[in-house]
């Protein structure tokens, strides 16, 4: 048999090499920032390790075990998950019918107003953090002293564990809801004019085409929002720890905030029990953002057939 | 000449972009600053102390020809940057034990090595100052104490102003845990937003004051090793753990009365310790406790409020000021792989000196080892009062790793036990703890259940520590001194 050298199959041989010289940036640095960690947590899970020294004794599944024992872990992951179920449906949706009205040509400031939405997204969330520490003061923060005007309060939005978690929930809704806003405004740009405008010529009202033509096309992009939307969630870190640090006693210890405790934030740091809480929450993650691509795509599928 | 086409374009970027990778990986290990010939790292944790620290390297390195390479840290930020250190090979010349291990971790895993002093400086440690376990290991000097064991965090600070308006003392201040109670509300009523503020957000400090204040109300406790880490702490008598003991319920008791009496700053359990001295400075409370260092950060920060400013020794169920602290650890460790260890000796070798002990108090931070430096520095008159209220108040008391080394082993092998000491504090005053007793006898029956399993692993790694070496019988408490 003898191999036949095509034009085509040369030109592709030959850019081969640029196409790894160009890849290899990515592969690196993805490779050093992100599978590297993964991996070296994993196998960190497994060690009875403070983080230095050493003696890395191999643990098996101890500290696995440990974290399936310990109400302080559960705990973490019972906050997280309430932030989820609390803010996630609540930002998809207010998010998709701000879209829709933001989406609206006939809509004045439409540019205005969603750049208002979106500057809190671009704000560092840390120096967001630590200026709502001011804003939500209950002595003397501008918030309760509208408060105290109206002859509520004060109120200890971030010292009192019965509203701190609320309050966290708030402003991480606040912070995050210019960007799912977006999303949804991306995907309304993929609905074509010409559908709407077929629609508006065979009679159709707003309202009919809002739920037989928007909806429908909009079901397709719940699933990937909804995940894009509960993994930013999952990512709290910064803001609990600048609001409120996981307390007070332990009312805002989203399992992010303990995995940092467990790993720096104390005098007995355990780097090897921190490891295997953050691969459990890896795989909470992975978990969760299934079970909510499954939902959505039933309710996709769903709203695509109606 | 020749225009660059796309694809030679391209190939010049490419091979450029290499080169420079590679360059930068040729760069990307020149190592830290101390394989820099003549250069010392120090990283230490004393803020207050930075100016200080600086002119005593400037004095000794430049005669030595030598740079000190110098960061401060706050404690935490610390702790993260040696542990990261160590992960990468660049733990500095010198540092402060901010990993949170005892000191006998320290040497057996080899991360330290005996410092070099001079003669000179060897002679000036007083009688009992080193402590084998402590600062020397087998005979060698590994570490020295730069500040006195006579100090708590829990005195009592006030602006006289507003005591005398409430109808107070306010030349001693209160004395008494009810005398503080009623000073509080009356402060309250008198126009301060509230009686007492503190930062509870700080859960060692909050932690500190509650084993200072059992101190002053009776409890004869042991300390291992640095500061008040609850795990370290026992009751020397017994050498059980003392969280539930009478002594700390009654603490438990005094401090939430202070909230059920409504005089405690609304939001002190989401304050740090800094905002909240902002925040009594600023009038929106009455009392604060603190340390000594509290009139050097007013000195600095505030000075107008030093004109006003009293304070009294830790309130005490009696009136009797007592209270108990473990001998000091070792401020500096030279690590293992300095390849400079005379410069640092020399450096260190100056810090035992008088010249440095008055700087330390005029620094007013922790007071220093010799506390009759102070008399002689330039410092308010609060923060003399201050040290000399403590230097006749707070014992020493026993440690349990100065009398068997090995206890520092168990304590490394120890787990954390949450929630901790400071955590159920926290919880208690801000109403999340509704049966403190329960919570402070489960925290001492699995802090104990730790400390039995952590015994068993070092003896069975063939060290020698078992539950004795807590357990101090001659221990009391009869040196605190009455006031005037």
């Amino acid at each position: 048999m003898t191999l036949v050298s095509t034009p085509h199959a040369r030109r592709a041989a030959a850019h081969r090499p640029w196409i790894w010289l160009f890849l290899l940036p990515t592969i690196v640095l993805f490779g050093a920032y992100t599978v590297w960690p993964a991996l070296a947590s994993i196998w960190y899970s497994f060690l009875n390790w403070s983080g230095y020294g050493p003696e890395r004794p191999f643990a098996g599944w101890a500290n696995y075990q440990l974290a399936f024992s310990d109400p302080l872990f559960w705990k973490s992951i019972g906050v997280t998950l309430l932030i989820i179920v609390v803010t996630v449906p609540l930002r998809v949706l207010l998010a998709l019918v701000l879209a829709i009205f933001l989406n609206d040509p006939r809509l004045p400031f439409a540019r205005v107003l969603r750049t208002a939405f979106f500057v809190p997204v671009v704000a560092t969330t840390a120096i967001i953090g630590i200026v709502m520490n001011f804003v939500l003061d209950p002595a003397g923060g501008p918030v309760n002293h509208v408060l105290g005007n109206l002859g509520i309060g004060p109120v200890d939005f971030l010292g009192d564990a019965s509203a701190a978690l609320w309050t966290v929930m708030g402003v991480h809704f606040w912070k995050w809801l210019g960007l799912t806003l977006m999303y949804w405004l991306a995907a309304l740009q993929t609905i074509p004019n010409d559908v709407q405008e077929a629609a508006r010529v065979d009679g159709a009202s707003a309202r009919q085409r809002f739920t037989h033509i928007t909806l429908p096309m909009l079901a397709p992009f719940v699933a990937i929002i909804t995940m894009l939307t509960i993994v930013e969630t999952m990512q709290i870190f910064d803001l609990v720890q600048t609001m409120t640090g996981g307390g007070p006693f332990f009312s805002t210890l989203v399992t992010e905030v303990y995995i940092y405790q467990q790993a720096f934030e104390t005098a007995r740091p355990e780097y090897g029990y921190a490891s295997a809480v953050g691969v459990l929450l890896g795989v909470l993650t992975l978990v969760v953002v299934g079970v909510a691509a499954i939902v959505s795509r039933l309710i996709g599928r769903k709203g695509a057939v109606r | 000449m020749r225009n660059l086409d796309r694809r030679t374009f391209l190939a010049l970027g490419g091979a450029a972009g290499l080169a420079g990778a590679l360059g930068l990986a040729g760069c990307g290990r020149s190592g830290p600053a101390r394989d820099v010939a003549g250069t010392i790292t120090w990283w230490d944790q004393f803020q207050p102390l930075e100016a200080l620290q600086r002119e005593t390297f400037d004095a000794v390195a430049g005669r030595l020809g030598v740079t000190v390479d110098y960061t401060v840290y706050d404690p935490a930020g610390l702790g993260q940057a040696l542990q990261l250190a160590q992960q990468s090979g660049q733990v500095p010349d010198v540092f402060t034990n901010g990993y949170g291990v005892p000191e006998l971790v320290l040497v057996e895993n080899g991360w330290v090595r005996p410092i070099e002093l001079s003669p000179e400086a060897r002679a000036r440690f007083p009688e009992g100052t080193l402590v084998e376990g402590l600062h020397t290991f087998g005979g060698e000097l590994y570490s020295f104490p730069l500040f006195t064991p006579h100090q708590h965090a829990t005195l009592t600070w006030f602006d006289q102003r507003a005591v005398e308006a409430a109808g107070g003392d306010p030349e001693n201040g209160p004395r008494t845990w009810d005398e503080f109670r009623s000073l509080a509300g009356a402060l309250t009523e008198a126009g301060s937003s509230s009686g007492w503020i503190e930062g509870l957000a700080l859960l060692d400090r909050l932690r500190q004051h509650v084993i200072d204040l059992a101190t002053g109300a009776g409890a004869v406790l042991s300390f291992a090793g640095n500061g008040a880490d609850a795990p370290g702490v026992a009751d020397a008598r017994t050498g059980e753990y003392p969280f539930d003991s009478a002594e700390f319920r009654d603490v438990f008791e005094f401090l939430g009365s202070l909230v059920r009496d409504g005089v405690m700053f609304p939001s002190s359990t989401s304050l740090d310790v800094r905002t909240a001295r902002a925040r009594w400075v600023g009038g929106s409370a009455g009392l604060f406790f603190d340390g000594p260092w509290n009139a050097g950060v007013l000195a600095g920060q505030f000075p107008d409020a030093l004109a006003t400013l009293g304070l009294a020794d830790m309130p005490t169920p009696d009136g009797v000021a007592r209270a108990m602290n473990g001998p000091v650890g070792g401020a500096f460790w030279l690590s293992r792989t300095s390849s400079d260890a005379a410069a640092a000796g020399e450096i260190l070798s100056r810090m035992t000196t008088a010249d440095y002990a008055r700087g330390l108090a005029a620094a007013m931070d922790q007071p220093p080892a010799d506390v009759g430096a102070v008399a002689e520095a330039d410092v308010p008159e609060a923060y003399a009062r201050a040290v000399s209220l403590m230097r006749d108040s707070v014992r020493l008391a026993p440690s349990p790793v100065a009398k068997n080394p090995a206890v520092g082993a168990v304590l490394s092998e120890m787990k954390q036990i949450r929630p901790n000491l400071g955590e159920i504090a926290q919880g208690y005053l801000g109403g999340n703890v509704d049966d403190v007793g329960a919570e402070l006898t489960r925290y001492r029956s699995r802090l104990a259940t730790e400390r039995d399993r952590a015994i068993e692993v070092v003896r069975a790694g063939g060290q020698e520590v078992s539950l004795d070496d807590w357990i101090f019988d001659d221990a009391d408490q009869t040196t605190g001194s009455p006031r005037s």
